[in-house]
Protein backbone atom coordinates (compact mmCIF):
# COMPACT_ATOMS: atom_id res chain seq x y z
CA UNK A 1 0.00 0.00 0.00
CA UNK A 2 1.42 3.39 -0.95
CA UNK A 3 1.96 6.09 1.64
CA UNK A 4 -0.39 9.06 1.76
CA UNK A 5 1.08 12.08 0.00
CA UNK A 6 1.02 15.74 1.01
CA UNK A 7 2.78 18.15 -1.34
CA UNK A 8 3.49 21.84 -1.03
CA UNK A 9 3.27 24.65 -3.58
CA UNK A 10 5.42 27.75 -3.14
CA UNK A 11 6.03 30.77 -5.38
CA UNK A 12 9.82 30.46 -5.35
CA UNK A 13 12.40 28.40 -3.55
CA UNK A 14 15.75 29.51 -2.14
CA UNK A 15 17.92 28.59 0.79
CA UNK A 16 17.62 31.79 2.83
CA UNK A 17 13.97 32.52 2.13
CA UNK A 18 11.68 32.16 5.18
CA UNK A 19 8.81 30.48 3.31
CA UNK A 20 11.20 28.01 1.67
CA UNK A 21 12.73 27.24 5.06
CA UNK A 22 9.31 26.54 6.48
CA UNK A 23 8.32 24.39 3.50
CA UNK A 24 11.51 22.36 4.00
CA UNK A 25 10.77 21.84 7.67
CA UNK A 26 7.14 20.87 6.98
CA UNK A 27 8.34 18.38 4.37
CA UNK A 28 10.79 16.89 6.82
CA UNK A 29 8.11 16.62 9.57
CA UNK A 30 5.66 15.03 7.13
CA UNK A 31 8.21 12.54 5.86
CA UNK A 32 9.13 11.56 9.42
CA UNK A 33 5.44 10.97 10.12
CA UNK A 34 5.21 8.55 7.22
CA UNK A 35 3.90 10.74 4.44
CA UNK A 36 5.35 11.16 0.99
CA UNK A 37 6.00 14.83 0.44
CA UNK A 38 7.58 17.12 -2.12
CA UNK A 39 7.87 20.85 -2.71
CA UNK A 40 6.90 22.41 -6.03
CA UNK A 41 7.91 25.93 -7.04
CA UNK A 42 7.97 28.08 -10.14
CA UNK A 43 10.95 26.77 -12.15
CA UNK A 44 12.55 30.16 -12.92
CA UNK A 45 12.21 31.10 -9.24
CA UNK A 46 14.04 28.08 -7.87
CA UNK A 47 17.51 29.27 -6.86
CA UNK A 48 20.23 27.40 -8.80
CA UNK A 49 21.72 25.89 -5.62
CA UNK A 50 18.27 24.53 -4.62
CA UNK A 51 17.33 22.96 -7.95
CA UNK A 52 17.59 19.39 -6.66
CA UNK A 53 15.56 20.15 -3.56
CA UNK A 54 12.36 21.54 -5.10
CA UNK A 55 10.56 20.47 -8.26
CA UNK A 56 9.13 22.76 -10.94
CA UNK A 57 5.35 23.22 -11.33
CA UNK A 58 5.50 21.28 -14.61
CA UNK A 59 6.23 18.11 -12.61
CA UNK A 60 3.19 18.56 -10.36
CA UNK A 61 0.25 16.24 -11.00
CA UNK A 62 -2.82 17.71 -9.24
CA UNK A 63 -4.65 14.37 -9.06
CA UNK A 64 -1.91 12.58 -7.12
CA UNK A 65 -1.55 14.14 -3.64
CA UNK A 66 -4.04 13.45 -0.85
CA UNK A 67 -3.55 17.04 0.27
CA UNK A 68 -1.68 20.12 -0.86
CA UNK A 69 -0.35 22.97 1.26
CA UNK A 70 -0.29 26.17 -0.77
CA UNK A 71 2.05 28.85 0.62
CA UNK A 72 0.29 31.99 -0.51
CA UNK A 73 2.00 35.38 -0.57
CA UNK A 74 1.91 36.53 -4.18
CA UNK A 75 0.29 35.73 -7.52
CA UNK A 76 1.88 32.78 -9.29
CA UNK A 77 0.86 29.93 -11.59
CA UNK A 78 0.42 27.85 -8.42
CA UNK A 79 -3.06 29.33 -7.94
CA UNK A 80 -4.31 27.47 -11.02
CA UNK A 81 -2.61 24.25 -9.90
CA UNK A 82 -4.19 24.60 -6.47
CA UNK A 83 -7.61 24.89 -8.06
CA UNK A 84 -7.05 21.64 -9.96
CA UNK A 85 -6.04 19.60 -6.87
CA UNK A 86 -8.36 16.64 -6.26
CA UNK A 87 -7.30 16.02 -2.67
CA UNK A 88 -7.65 18.33 0.33
CA UNK A 89 -6.54 21.91 -0.15
CA UNK A 90 -4.79 23.88 2.58
CA UNK A 91 -3.82 27.54 2.29
CA UNK A 92 -0.82 28.59 4.33
CA UNK A 93 -1.26 32.36 4.43
CA UNK A 94 1.93 34.41 4.80
CA UNK A 95 0.32 37.75 3.96
CA UNK A 96 0.61 39.81 0.78
CA UNK A 97 2.76 42.95 0.81
CA UNK A 98 0.60 46.00 0.00
CA UNK A 99 1.36 46.83 -3.66
CA UNK A 100 1.78 50.54 -2.92
CA UNK A 101 5.22 49.82 -1.45
CA UNK A 102 6.47 48.68 -4.86
CA UNK A 103 4.83 51.33 -7.04
CA UNK A 104 7.53 53.29 -8.82
CA UNK A 105 10.23 50.86 -7.77
CA UNK A 106 8.87 47.86 -9.66
CA UNK A 107 5.49 48.17 -11.33
CA UNK A 108 5.43 44.50 -12.36
CA UNK A 109 5.76 43.34 -8.77
CA UNK A 110 3.13 45.88 -7.70
CA UNK A 111 0.77 44.41 -10.32
CA UNK A 112 1.59 40.88 -9.18
CA UNK A 113 0.74 41.77 -5.58
CA UNK A 114 -2.46 43.50 -6.67
CA UNK A 115 -3.41 40.33 -8.58
CA UNK A 116 -2.64 38.24 -5.51
CA UNK A 117 -4.96 40.38 -3.38
CA UNK A 118 -7.61 39.95 -6.06
CA UNK A 119 -7.15 36.17 -6.05
CA UNK A 120 -7.21 35.83 -2.28
CA UNK A 121 -10.96 35.44 -1.87
CA UNK A 122 -11.15 32.78 -4.54
CA UNK A 123 -8.15 30.87 -3.18
CA UNK A 124 -9.73 30.87 0.26
CA UNK A 125 -13.03 29.64 -1.18
CA UNK A 126 -11.22 26.71 -2.75
CA UNK A 127 -9.51 25.76 0.49
CA UNK A 128 -10.60 23.07 2.94
CA UNK A 129 -8.50 24.73 5.63
CA UNK A 130 -6.55 27.96 6.14
CA UNK A 131 -3.47 28.23 8.31
CA UNK A 132 -2.06 31.68 9.08
CA UNK A 133 1.39 32.16 10.55
CA UNK A 134 0.28 34.98 12.84
CA UNK A 135 -2.94 36.34 14.33
CA UNK A 136 -2.18 39.49 12.33
CA UNK A 137 -2.35 37.45 9.12
CA UNK A 138 -5.42 35.55 10.32
CA UNK A 139 -7.26 38.82 10.95
CA UNK A 140 -6.33 40.09 7.51
CA UNK A 141 -7.40 36.83 5.91
CA UNK A 142 -10.76 37.08 7.61
CA UNK A 143 -11.31 40.61 6.31
CA UNK A 144 -9.91 40.11 2.80
CA UNK A 145 -10.75 36.49 2.15
CA UNK A 146 -13.74 36.04 4.44
CA UNK A 147 -12.28 32.92 6.01
CA UNK A 148 -11.47 31.94 9.55
CA UNK A 149 -8.07 30.39 9.89
CA UNK A 150 -6.10 28.63 12.54
CA UNK A 151 -2.94 30.40 13.72
CA UNK A 152 0.13 28.21 13.38
CA UNK A 153 3.24 30.37 13.95
CA UNK A 154 5.90 29.97 11.29
CA UNK A 155 7.69 26.65 11.67
CA UNK A 156 11.35 27.19 12.46
CA UNK A 157 14.10 24.90 13.63
CA UNK A 158 17.34 26.05 15.18
CA UNK A 159 18.96 22.93 13.73
CA UNK A 160 19.57 24.98 10.59
CA UNK A 161 22.13 26.96 12.61
CA UNK A 162 23.93 23.82 13.78
CA UNK A 163 26.61 24.48 11.23
CA UNK A 164 30.06 25.98 11.26
CA UNK A 165 30.75 29.67 10.85
CA UNK A 166 31.68 31.41 7.63
CA UNK A 167 35.35 32.26 8.13
CA UNK A 168 35.40 35.02 5.51
CA UNK A 169 32.44 36.86 7.07
CA UNK A 170 33.88 36.39 10.56
CA UNK A 171 37.17 37.91 9.36
CA UNK A 172 35.38 40.79 7.66
CA UNK A 173 32.91 41.74 10.40
CA UNK A 174 34.05 40.07 13.62
CA UNK A 175 36.27 43.00 14.64
CA UNK A 176 35.75 45.51 17.42
CA UNK A 177 33.21 47.70 15.61
CA UNK A 178 29.67 47.75 16.99
CA UNK A 179 27.55 46.01 14.38
CA UNK A 180 23.90 46.87 13.70
CA UNK A 181 22.43 43.98 11.74
CA UNK A 182 19.43 43.81 9.46
CA UNK A 183 18.48 40.56 7.71
CA UNK A 184 15.81 40.37 5.04
CA UNK A 185 15.14 40.91 1.37
CA UNK A 186 16.03 44.42 0.22
CA UNK A 187 12.49 45.52 -0.64
CA UNK A 188 10.62 48.79 -0.01
CA UNK A 189 8.26 47.56 2.74
CA UNK A 190 11.30 46.92 4.96
CA UNK A 191 12.00 50.69 5.05
CA UNK A 192 15.76 50.20 5.18
CA UNK A 193 16.20 53.92 4.45
CA UNK A 194 14.92 54.60 7.97
CA UNK A 195 17.66 52.35 9.32
CA UNK A 196 20.31 54.15 7.30
CA UNK A 197 19.14 57.55 8.57
CA UNK A 198 19.08 56.34 12.18
CA UNK A 199 22.48 54.71 11.77
CA UNK A 200 23.87 57.98 10.37
CA UNK A 201 23.04 59.73 13.65
CA UNK A 202 24.39 56.85 15.71
CA UNK A 203 27.62 56.64 13.74
CA UNK A 204 28.25 60.37 13.70
CA UNK A 205 27.10 61.42 17.15
CA UNK A 206 27.20 58.36 19.39
CA UNK A 207 29.67 55.72 18.24
CA UNK A 208 31.92 56.26 15.20
CA UNK A 209 33.33 52.75 15.68
CA UNK A 210 30.16 51.21 14.29
CA UNK A 211 28.85 49.51 11.20
CA UNK A 212 25.45 48.79 9.66
CA UNK A 213 25.22 45.35 8.05
CA UNK A 214 22.38 44.92 5.60
CA UNK A 215 22.06 41.27 4.70
CA UNK A 216 19.71 39.96 2.06
CA UNK A 217 19.18 39.60 -1.61
CA UNK A 218 19.02 42.85 -3.55
CA UNK A 219 17.66 41.06 -6.64
CA UNK A 220 14.01 41.44 -5.59
CA UNK A 221 13.92 45.21 -6.19
CA UNK A 222 17.05 46.64 -7.84
CA UNK A 223 15.64 50.18 -8.07
CA UNK A 224 15.05 50.31 -4.31
CA UNK A 225 18.52 48.92 -3.71
CA UNK A 226 19.94 51.65 -5.96
CA UNK A 227 18.15 54.29 -3.86
CA UNK A 228 19.62 52.88 -0.64
CA UNK A 229 23.14 52.82 -2.09
CA UNK A 230 22.75 56.42 -3.24
CA UNK A 231 21.51 57.46 0.18
CA UNK A 232 24.37 55.79 2.06
CA UNK A 233 26.92 57.22 -0.37
CA UNK A 234 25.56 60.75 -0.21
CA UNK A 235 25.45 60.69 3.57
CA UNK A 236 29.11 59.66 3.43
CA UNK A 237 28.44 56.43 5.32
CA UNK A 238 31.25 54.13 4.32
CA UNK A 239 30.33 51.77 7.14
CA UNK A 240 26.99 50.80 5.66
CA UNK A 241 27.74 47.36 4.22
CA UNK A 242 25.42 45.51 1.87
CA UNK A 243 26.48 41.87 2.09
CA UNK A 244 23.97 40.54 -0.46
CA UNK A 245 22.51 37.07 0.03
CA UNK A 246 24.46 34.91 2.47
CA UNK A 247 24.17 31.20 3.20
CA UNK A 248 22.71 29.83 6.46
CA UNK A 249 26.19 29.50 7.98
CA UNK A 250 26.94 33.05 6.84
CA UNK A 251 23.76 34.33 8.46
CA UNK A 252 24.63 32.48 11.64
CA UNK A 253 28.07 34.15 11.62
CA UNK A 254 26.56 37.60 11.13
CA UNK A 255 24.18 37.11 14.06
CA UNK A 256 27.21 36.12 16.14
CA UNK A 257 29.03 39.30 15.05
CA UNK A 258 26.03 41.56 15.72
CA UNK A 259 25.64 43.83 18.74
CA UNK A 260 22.02 44.48 17.89
CA UNK A 261 19.44 43.46 15.32
CA UNK A 262 17.37 46.40 14.06
CA UNK A 263 14.43 46.48 11.69
CA UNK A 264 12.22 49.41 10.68
CA UNK A 265 9.98 47.27 8.47
CA UNK A 266 6.42 48.51 8.13
CA UNK A 267 4.92 45.30 6.82
CA UNK A 268 5.71 41.76 7.95
CA UNK A 269 3.45 38.75 8.18
CA UNK A 270 5.68 37.28 10.87
CA UNK A 271 9.44 38.07 10.39
CA UNK A 272 11.58 35.00 10.93
CA UNK A 273 14.88 36.93 11.37
CA UNK A 274 13.56 38.19 14.72
CA UNK A 275 13.40 34.60 15.95
CA UNK A 276 16.82 33.84 14.48
CA UNK A 277 18.33 36.88 16.22
CA UNK A 278 16.75 35.92 19.54
CA UNK A 279 17.98 32.34 19.09
CA UNK A 280 21.51 33.77 18.79
CA UNK A 281 21.01 36.00 21.87
CA UNK A 282 21.21 39.24 19.88
CA UNK A 283 19.05 42.05 21.31
CA UNK A 284 16.32 43.07 18.88
CA UNK A 285 14.89 46.52 18.17
CA UNK A 286 11.91 46.33 15.83
CA UNK A 287 9.06 48.52 14.68
CA UNK A 288 5.81 47.66 16.43
CA UNK A 289 4.13 46.68 13.17
CA UNK A 290 2.48 43.76 11.37
CA UNK A 291 3.16 40.29 12.75
CA UNK A 292 6.38 41.34 14.49
CA UNK A 293 4.92 41.85 17.98
CA UNK A 294 3.70 38.24 17.87
CA UNK A 295 7.06 36.92 16.73
CA UNK A 296 8.82 38.81 19.53
CA UNK A 297 6.34 38.08 22.31
CA UNK A 298 7.75 39.96 25.29
CA UNK A 299 11.24 39.82 23.82
CA UNK A 300 13.07 42.63 22.08
CA UNK A 301 12.32 46.33 22.09
CA UNK A 302 9.41 47.49 19.96
CA UNK A 303 9.04 51.08 18.85
CA UNK A 304 6.77 53.23 16.76
CA UNK A 305 6.65 56.93 15.90
CA UNK A 306 10.31 57.70 16.58
CA UNK A 307 12.38 59.86 14.25
CA UNK A 308 15.85 58.86 13.07
CA UNK A 309 17.70 60.49 15.98
CA UNK A 310 15.38 58.97 18.55
CA UNK A 311 15.76 55.53 17.02
CA UNK A 312 19.56 55.96 17.03
CA UNK A 313 19.47 56.82 20.70
CA UNK A 314 17.12 53.96 21.55
CA UNK A 315 19.46 51.50 19.83
CA UNK A 316 22.45 52.96 21.67
CA UNK A 317 20.67 52.48 24.98
CA UNK A 318 20.00 48.85 24.13
CA UNK A 319 23.63 48.23 23.16
CA UNK A 320 25.37 50.36 25.77
CA UNK A 321 23.25 50.34 28.89
CA UNK A 322 23.86 47.03 30.62
CA UNK A 323 20.65 46.91 32.71
CA UNK A 324 18.42 47.55 29.68
CA UNK A 325 20.39 45.13 27.54
CA UNK A 326 20.11 42.43 30.21
CA UNK A 327 16.37 43.00 30.62
CA UNK A 328 15.89 42.68 26.88
CA UNK A 329 18.06 39.57 26.61
CA UNK A 330 16.31 37.93 29.58
CA UNK A 331 12.90 38.56 28.00
CA UNK A 332 14.17 37.16 24.70
CA UNK A 333 15.56 34.08 26.45
CA UNK A 334 12.13 33.46 28.01
CA UNK A 335 10.52 33.91 24.61
CA UNK A 336 12.92 31.41 23.07
CA UNK A 337 12.28 28.95 25.88
CA UNK A 338 8.57 29.01 25.02
CA UNK A 339 9.45 28.70 21.36
CA UNK A 340 11.73 25.71 21.98
CA UNK A 341 9.06 23.93 24.02
CA UNK A 342 6.75 24.12 21.04
CA UNK A 343 6.12 20.71 19.47
CA UNK A 344 5.91 21.82 15.86
CA UNK A 345 5.57 18.27 14.59
CA UNK A 346 2.57 17.50 16.81
CA UNK A 347 0.88 20.82 15.91
CA UNK A 348 1.33 20.21 12.24
CA UNK A 349 0.19 16.60 12.32
CA UNK A 350 -2.89 17.43 14.37
CA UNK A 351 -3.96 19.92 11.71
CA UNK A 352 -3.02 17.63 8.84
CA UNK A 353 -4.96 14.67 10.28
CA UNK A 354 -7.94 16.89 10.92
CA UNK A 355 -7.94 18.15 7.35
CA UNK A 356 -7.55 14.64 5.94
CA UNK A 357 -10.30 13.22 8.18
CA UNK A 358 -12.85 16.00 8.18
CA UNK A 359 -11.76 18.47 5.55
CA UNK A 360 -11.55 21.37 8.01
CA UNK A 361 -9.42 23.11 10.55
CA UNK A 362 -8.85 21.81 14.08
CA UNK A 363 -9.47 24.76 16.38
CA UNK B 1 12.19 64.27 4.16
CA UNK B 2 15.16 64.81 6.43
CA UNK B 3 16.61 62.83 9.27
CA UNK B 4 14.79 64.83 11.90
CA UNK B 5 11.35 64.35 10.48
CA UNK B 6 9.21 61.66 12.03
CA UNK B 7 9.64 58.50 9.99
CA UNK B 8 6.07 57.53 10.74
CA UNK B 9 2.99 59.40 11.77
CA UNK B 10 1.94 56.75 14.29
CA UNK B 11 1.90 57.78 17.93
CA UNK B 12 5.32 57.41 19.55
CA UNK B 13 5.77 54.42 21.82
CA UNK B 14 8.49 52.08 23.03
CA UNK B 15 7.78 48.65 24.50
CA UNK B 16 10.38 46.79 26.57
CA UNK B 17 9.73 43.42 28.21
CA UNK B 18 6.06 43.75 27.33
CA UNK B 19 5.71 47.11 29.12
CA UNK B 20 5.23 50.52 27.52
CA UNK B 21 7.74 53.27 28.25
CA UNK B 22 6.12 55.76 30.59
CA UNK B 23 5.51 59.26 29.17
CA UNK B 24 8.46 60.45 31.25
CA UNK B 25 10.81 57.78 29.87
CA UNK B 26 9.69 58.66 26.37
CA UNK B 27 10.20 62.38 26.99
CA UNK B 28 13.72 61.67 28.33
CA UNK B 29 14.55 59.72 25.20
CA UNK B 30 13.25 62.44 22.92
CA UNK B 31 14.98 65.23 24.80
CA UNK B 32 18.30 63.39 24.78
CA UNK B 33 17.87 62.70 21.06
CA UNK B 34 17.24 66.38 20.36
CA UNK B 35 20.58 67.15 21.99
CA UNK B 36 22.43 65.09 19.36
CA UNK B 37 23.98 67.67 17.05
CA UNK B 38 25.96 67.35 13.85
CA UNK B 39 25.54 70.27 11.50
CA UNK B 40 27.40 68.55 8.68
CA UNK B 41 25.12 65.50 8.88
CA UNK B 42 21.99 67.63 9.22
CA UNK B 43 23.12 69.57 6.12
CA UNK B 44 23.72 66.39 4.17
CA UNK B 45 20.32 65.02 5.15
CA UNK B 46 18.53 68.22 4.17
CA UNK B 47 20.51 68.53 0.93
CA UNK B 48 20.10 64.93 -0.07
CA UNK B 49 16.44 64.55 0.77
CA UNK B 50 15.88 64.43 -2.99
CA UNK B 51 17.04 60.81 -2.92
CA UNK B 52 14.21 59.86 -0.62
CA UNK B 53 11.80 61.63 -2.95
CA UNK B 54 12.36 58.66 -5.25
CA UNK B 55 9.85 56.87 -3.03
CA UNK B 56 7.19 59.24 -4.32
CA UNK B 57 7.63 58.13 -7.96
CA UNK B 58 4.27 57.33 -9.55
CA UNK B 59 5.63 54.54 -11.71
CA UNK B 60 8.92 53.17 -13.03
CA UNK B 61 9.11 55.74 -15.80
CA UNK B 62 8.73 58.55 -13.27
CA UNK B 63 11.31 56.84 -11.07
CA UNK B 64 13.79 56.73 -13.93
CA UNK B 65 13.20 60.41 -14.72
CA UNK B 66 13.79 61.37 -11.09
CA UNK B 67 16.86 59.15 -10.85
CA UNK B 68 18.39 60.66 -13.97
CA UNK B 69 17.76 64.12 -12.59
CA UNK B 70 19.59 63.14 -9.39
CA UNK B 71 22.50 61.78 -11.39
CA UNK B 72 22.53 64.84 -13.61
CA UNK B 73 22.82 67.04 -10.53
CA UNK B 74 25.97 65.34 -9.43
CA UNK B 75 28.26 63.29 -11.59
CA UNK B 76 31.52 64.44 -10.08
CA UNK B 77 33.38 62.52 -7.44
CA UNK B 78 35.29 64.75 -5.09
CA UNK B 79 37.06 64.74 -1.81
CA UNK B 80 35.92 68.12 -0.48
CA UNK B 81 33.22 66.51 1.61
CA UNK B 82 35.39 63.67 2.85
CA UNK B 83 35.15 63.69 6.60
CA UNK B 84 38.23 63.20 8.72
CA UNK B 85 37.63 62.04 12.28
CA UNK B 86 38.87 64.63 14.78
CA UNK B 87 42.41 64.00 16.05
CA UNK B 88 42.63 63.58 19.81
CA UNK B 89 45.75 63.50 21.97
CA UNK B 90 49.36 63.10 20.92
CA UNK B 91 48.65 59.95 18.92
CA UNK B 92 45.88 61.75 17.07
CA UNK B 93 48.13 64.71 16.25
CA UNK B 94 50.87 62.40 14.92
CA UNK B 95 48.31 60.54 12.82
CA UNK B 96 46.99 63.84 11.50
CA UNK B 97 50.51 64.92 10.50
CA UNK B 98 51.13 61.59 8.76
CA UNK B 99 47.82 61.94 6.94
CA UNK B 100 48.76 65.42 5.77
CA UNK B 101 52.11 64.22 4.39
CA UNK B 102 50.51 61.23 2.69
CA UNK B 103 47.82 63.44 1.20
CA UNK B 104 50.37 65.88 -0.24
CA UNK B 105 52.12 62.91 -1.87
CA UNK B 106 48.90 61.34 -3.18
CA UNK B 107 47.15 64.51 -4.32
CA UNK B 108 48.51 64.35 -7.89
CA UNK B 109 47.59 60.70 -8.60
CA UNK B 110 44.25 61.19 -6.84
CA UNK B 111 43.30 64.18 -8.97
CA UNK B 112 44.29 62.30 -12.10
CA UNK B 113 42.14 59.30 -11.14
CA UNK B 114 39.24 61.56 -10.11
CA UNK B 115 39.45 63.46 -13.41
CA UNK B 116 39.18 60.23 -15.38
CA UNK B 117 36.42 58.82 -13.21
CA UNK B 118 34.41 62.04 -13.50
CA UNK B 119 34.74 61.92 -17.27
CA UNK B 120 33.47 58.32 -17.31
CA UNK B 121 30.57 59.18 -14.96
CA UNK B 122 29.49 62.10 -17.07
CA UNK B 123 29.63 60.14 -20.33
CA UNK B 124 27.66 57.27 -18.76
CA UNK B 125 24.92 59.51 -17.42
CA UNK B 126 24.64 61.38 -20.71
CA UNK B 127 24.44 58.09 -22.64
CA UNK B 128 21.83 56.76 -20.25
CA UNK B 129 19.75 59.93 -20.48
CA UNK B 130 19.96 59.81 -24.27
CA UNK B 131 18.90 56.15 -24.30
CA UNK B 132 15.88 56.93 -22.11
CA UNK B 133 14.93 59.85 -24.38
CA UNK B 134 15.22 57.66 -27.48
CA UNK B 135 13.11 54.89 -25.96
CA UNK B 136 10.44 57.37 -24.91
CA UNK B 137 10.36 58.87 -28.40
CA UNK B 138 10.23 55.36 -29.90
CA UNK B 139 7.40 54.39 -27.53
CA UNK B 140 5.43 57.54 -28.33
CA UNK B 141 5.84 56.92 -32.10
CA UNK B 142 4.68 53.32 -31.73
CA UNK B 143 1.68 54.36 -29.66
CA UNK B 144 0.73 56.97 -32.25
CA UNK B 145 1.05 54.41 -35.03
CA UNK B 146 -1.05 51.91 -33.13
CA UNK B 147 -3.76 54.50 -32.50
CA UNK B 148 -3.78 55.43 -36.20
CA UNK B 149 -4.10 51.76 -37.15
CA UNK B 150 -6.90 51.26 -34.63
CA UNK B 151 -8.71 54.29 -36.03
CA UNK B 152 -8.33 52.88 -39.54
CA UNK B 153 -9.65 49.45 -38.54
CA UNK B 154 -12.43 50.65 -36.23
CA UNK B 155 -15.07 51.69 -38.83
CA UNK B 156 -14.86 48.31 -40.56
CA UNK B 157 -15.01 46.46 -37.21
CA UNK B 158 -17.98 48.55 -36.11
CA UNK B 159 -19.81 47.84 -39.37
CA UNK B 160 -19.13 44.11 -39.04
CA UNK B 161 -20.45 44.11 -35.46
CA UNK B 162 -23.65 45.86 -36.44
CA UNK B 163 -24.34 43.50 -39.28
CA UNK B 164 -23.88 40.45 -37.06
CA UNK B 165 -25.92 42.01 -34.31
CA UNK B 166 -28.76 42.84 -36.65
CA UNK B 167 -28.75 39.34 -38.03
CA UNK B 168 -29.52 40.81 -41.43
CA UNK B 169 -26.53 39.56 -43.38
Amino acid sequence: MSKPRIDQLTGGYAEGDAISQEARLIRSLLRSAGFDSDIYASGPHIAPESRGDARPYEAFVPSVPDAVIFHFSTATAASALFGAVRGRRIVRYHNITPPSFFEGFDDDVADELRRARGELEQIVRLADACWSDSAYNAAELEVAGGARSVVLPLFFSEDAFACGEDAALRAAFGDSLANWLFVGRIVPNKCIEDLILAFAWYHRCINPASRLLITGSEASCPAYYAMLRLLAARLGLMNVCFTGFVSTSGRHTLYRCANVFVTASRHEGFCLPLIEAMACAVPVVARDAGGMPEALGEGGVRYEGLDARELALLVSRVTDRAPLRETVLAAQARRMETWRRRDAGAELLEQVRHVLDTGGTAV
Amino acid sequence: MNGNAAITDASPRVVVDGALFSPRQLDDLREEARALRDDDLAGRMAGESVILDLREARDESDFMARLLKRFGNRTQIGFERMRRPPARGLKGKVLEAVRRVLWSLMRGPHDWAAFQQNAVNEQTIRALAREVRLRRREGAALRARLEALERAVEPAGTRGGTMTGDGTS
